[in-house]
């Protein structure tokens, strides 16, 4: 059954991945496109339309689609992740102050450096920095480690966010601020093929690292004491998955700003679904994710003449389709 | 085989909980801990699982001391039943006992002989009809037998379990007891147990432990051992106390 839902999930990726692909403003349909790819792999000789579709595909399209997919997946499993290291199927990636502390990176990058890549490396800096500082309070109170970090989460999320307002306030209202807020929505319209070619392999290790210790984060969601018994070296490892979940959360900033809520709702939603036996939520979840956001994604960049920030409309979708989850949960007791 | 040699320990807060315990628990044994609230059962019991880090030299498992052992290698030799609890996760009772596999196959899917074992180990306890059922769906005495379950799935010598009736009805506290020693005659494991009621040592049989502030008070038969002045000195109970409830459950054992 379970099987079922991941390969039906991974046909309806398929299927999405090919319909959106025309959407946009260039006019070509997927005959096009499939006709442009065949000559390409045949050798043949394009014609100019052709080259332009080819264009297209390889530095406008696919990019953006493999970012959607990616920077949803990478979300959501990390969401998984902490909800199970924290025993906790409520908590988001936010919690951990990693959107938080990588917002940060990225407004002082914005502000100061006024430098791409340089924003991009600060804003990994600063996820990991947000982990950090929540781990820095969990170990002053050893007693409870595991509120202690939520706790430390907590401030070291309101700490960075504080930091970005400092930030915010002092930017240059014309150039800089514009383009921090822009960030701090979300947005996939700045991914581009080169910058997905040193993310998307860190990505894919960490997404199948995690998805392959489903096992582990199962016992480890028991708690300490039985994830011990059960044969883990439960501080160590869950130390090991914080790690691998804020590396690819952290890249997910890095592609596509603060994109709240998909870490949270996209697990919540599939554990409802597929239950939560980690080596088929893991999975799921990724697959979920990854549809999720290619789809808003798409919806963003078509529905109006100016492409709105994908950061709102996640928001706004995730919230009653939580609440929903949430009341259902509640149903069926 | 587990040997605790002058165990003393004490939490970061706070005076020593133990004071030099020696004891050792054999193959297949059914041993029962008892002793007042604070006396250093469960400390005891932590230290035995390396929950809690024990002195060097002081607690071994297999002629090994307990820190020179890894989780996995440690878990294919104790098994530890905690108190049913509620969870996070609503998995379904044969996810919660396939856990039981996690140290003998860490990686990908279970084999078939785990699958196997996890199956057997529904069926000792009886509960084969529950494998589908979701763990937070059933009731604190069928979440205590999947626990169970899932720690004679680990395949481990002993099983130590922590006040395992704490929280069940009287019946079902009847039924547990029962089901503990029928396994421990149908060939193991051994079980080390914590509980707050002399009568149901009594009622389980094998051997008995008096701890009090941190020491042995007393380690024999608990048929033997048990009866009203024991628990009266135990529990520092008046005079007029008569022990009668331990008599009735041996009534019960007979």
């Amino acid at each position: 059954m379970n099987r079922k839902v991941i390969g039906l999930m991974a046909a309806l990726l398929l299927a999405a991945t090919v319909l959106v692909l025309p959407v946009g403003r260039f006019p070509v349909t997927v005959g096009d496109m499939a006709e442009a790819l065949g000559l390409w792999l045949g050798g043949g000789e394009p014609d100019a339309r052709q080259e332009q579709i080819l264009f297209l595909f390889f530095q406008v399209r696919l990019p953006r689609i493999l970012a959607a997919m990616l920077v949803g997946a990478s979300l959501s499993v990390s969401g998984a992740v902490y909800q199970n290291m924290f025993l906790n199927p409520l908590v988001s990636p936010g919690i951990l102050g990693v959107l938080a502390g990588a917002s940060c990176g990225a407004a002082v990058g914005i502000v100061i450096f006024s430098s791409w890549p340089v924003t991009q490396a600060l804003a990994f800096l600063g996820g990991l920095m947000g982990v950090g500082l929540s781990l820095f309070f969990s170990s002053l109170y050893p007693k409870a480690r595991t509120l202690a970090l939520l706790v430390g989460g907590l401030v070291s999320s309101s700490f960075f966010t504080a930091i970005t307002s400092i930030f915010k306030y002092l930017a240059d209202p014309t150039r800089q601020l514009p383009e921090l807020v822009y960030w701090l929505m979300g947005t996939l319209s700045r991914s581009d093929a080169g910058q997905l070619a040193w993310i998307s392999p860190l990505m894919l290790l960490g997404l199948t690292y995690l998805a392959l210790n489903g096992k582990t984060l199962n016992a480890l969601s028991q708690g300490d004491e039985e994830a011990q018994a059960l044969g883990v070296e439960s501080g160590r490892t869950r130390l090991k998955f914080i790690g691998a979940a804020t590396l690819i959360c952290s890249l997910a900033v890095i592609l596509a700003g603060i994109i709240n809520w998909v870490g949270l709702v996209i697990p919540h939603v599939l554990r409802l679904m597929v239950g939560p036996d980690n080596r088929t939520l893991l999975p799921a979840t990724a697959l979920g994710g990854a549809l999720f956001v290619l789809l808003t994604d798409t919806l963003v960049r078509s529905i109006w003449t100016v492409e709105f920030p994908l950061g709102i409309f996640t928001s706004l979708i995730c919230m009653p389709l939580f609440a929903y989850s949430l009341w259902h949960d509640w149903r069926r007791g | 085989m587990i040997e605790v040699r002058d165990l003393h320990f004490a939490y970061a807060a706070g005076g020593e909980v133990l004071k030099g315990l020696t004891l050792s628990f054999g193959a297949g044994e059914v041993v029962n801990i008892l002793g007042p609230n604070g006396c250093g059962k469960t400390t005891l019991l932590k230290l035995m699982l390396g929950f809690l880090p024990a002195p060097p030299g002081s607690v071994l498992v297999e002629g090994r001391d307990i820190r020179g052992y890894g989780r996995r290698e440690l878990a294919r030799r104790l098994a530890y039943v905690p108190q049913a609890h509620h969870g996070v996760f609503n998995y379904t009772a044969l996810d919660m006992v396939l856990m039981g596999r996690t140290a003998a196959s860490p990686w990908l899917r279970f084999s078939d002989d785990d699958q196997r074992r996890a199956g057997a180990a529904l069926e000792r306890v009886r509960i084969s009809h529950l494998a589908g059922r979701h763990y937070l769906q059933l009731s604190g005495g069928e979440r205590q037998l999947v626990l169970i379950a899932r720690a004679l799935a680990q395949n481990s010598a002993f099983l130590i379990m922590d006040e395992p009736a704490g929280g069940l009805d009287y019946g079902h506290q009847f039924h547990l007891l029962k089901l503990i020693r029928e396994l421990a005659d149908d060939g193991g494991p051994g079980f080390v147990l914590t509980t707050h009621h002399p009568e149901q040592a009594v009622y389980l049989g094998g051997r008995a432990l008096m701890i009090k502030a941190g020491l042995l008070t007393a380690d024999g038969p608990a048929a033997e051992i048990i009866d009203g002045r024991a628990v009266r000195d135990l529990y520092d109970l008046p005079p007029e106390f008569s022990g009668g409830p331990a008599s009735a459950w041996r009534d019960y054992a007979r």
